[in-house]
């Protein structure tokens, strides 16, 4: 996947919730992504790095990475199974009639700030 | 002192709701709009030639035409009499939801009242991104081998449906139909599958009444 074009559509959120908010400095950025998005966190935060390095209030921003697994809910047991492989049956019943509940996610969940009155 | 905000927001929102704004055009137009997202060389563009070709009669649908570089596969579509719209990438690896609603305002939608959007051949970028379509259809081809629905998950899983071009090469490969269905079972169980040959025309008719019925 585009991992820079992700991180750019995140710089951009980022931009608009310092301004709003008038942010002084941003020390960590907490995103959710789901397995299924085919993103790898290593060069997403290679990427954001880099369009964090000239930004006052984000240049010593740490990022964060909550990786969502696959799960699928069965609709013949009924059972929620979280998938090591990404093969669509369920794993209880063998059935294929499955529904996929998580590992599609991109969230920007949350930042955390220091405020220079506040240090 | 530190403190925790909380956003919670999707990163593409601001894609998504360029897409949105499409949709909202389409439903406007009571148009239908598919995305045909495979391989560089799948047959999408061949697929689309071979579709207005035979398109039975009144306006033929219309075509947003993505690639990299070149006006080549618009001018494919324009010689067989489809209304058609270039976008360039400039080296983008998919179309963007604000070119596709740029876009999508040109075309003469009430006339047509199906629109394709071929995609930049690409298997993997496109199936994360809502570009104002209504359904994905996976395009796939004899040569690229029978394993690649479960290489390549995420397209297979989006699409609505799946095609599987250039039948009439599997004499002269070592492809299984019947591995291809598995591995297509391995991550999308009930998926349509429509195996055809823009070359010889099979196949080609269960698909045009499959758009005809999605039209209407």
């Amino acid at each position: 996947m585009h991992e820079f074009t992700i991180a750019q559509a995140i710089a951009q959120q980022l931009a608009e919730v310092i301004a709003q908010q008038r942010l002084e400095r941003v020390v960590a950025v907490r995103l959710q992504i789901g397995v299924l998005c085919g993103i790898v966190p290593e060069c997403l935060d290679v990427c954001l790095q880099a369009l964090f390095e000239h930004d006052r209030v984000l240049e010593n921003a740490q990022v964060e990475i909550e990786l969502v697994p696959v799960k699928i809910t069965c609709d013949q047991c009924g059972v929620t199974s979280e998938l090591e492989e990404l093969l669509f049956f369920c794993p209880v019943c063998g059935s294929k009639h499955v529904e996929l509940i998580n590992g599609k996610e991109l969230m920007l969940n949350s930042i955390e700030v220091e405020q220079a009155d506040e240090a | 002192m530190r403190r925790e905000i909380l956003i919670v927001e999707r990163v593409l929102k601001a894609h998504e709701e360029w897409a949105i704004q499409t949709r909202r055009l389409l439903a406007e137009k009571d148009t239908y709009c598919l995305n045909l997202i495979g391989a560089p060389g799948a047959g999408k563009t061949s697929l689309l030639e071979e579709t207005l070709r035979r398109w039975p009669g009144g306006h033929r649908p219309a075509v947003l035409e993505g690639d990299v570089a070149t006006a080549l596969d618009a001018e494919r579509i324009a010689a067989v009499g489809g209304e058609v719209i270039q976008i360039n990438t400039a080296g983008g690896c998919h179309i963007d939801a604000h070119l596709v609603y740029q876009a999508m305002r040109q075309l003469d939608l009430a006339q047509s009242r199906l629109v394709f959007i071929e995609n930049v051949g690409n298997l993997v970028c496109p199936a994360g991104f809502d570009i104002g379509e209504h359904a994905k259809v996976a395009v796939s081809s004899v040569p690229e081998g029978a394993d690649k629905p479960e290489k390549y998950p995420r397209l297979f899983q989006e699409a609505e449906i799946v095609v599987l071009n250039k039948i009439d090469l599997i004499p002269y490969t070592n492809f299984s139909l019947e591995h291809y269905r598995a591995s297509l079972a391995k991550v999308r169980p009930q998926v349509r599958l429509f195996p055809l040959s823009c070359t010889t025309g099979e196949g080609l008719e269960d698909w045009l009444e499959w758009l005809r019925n999605r039209k209407d």
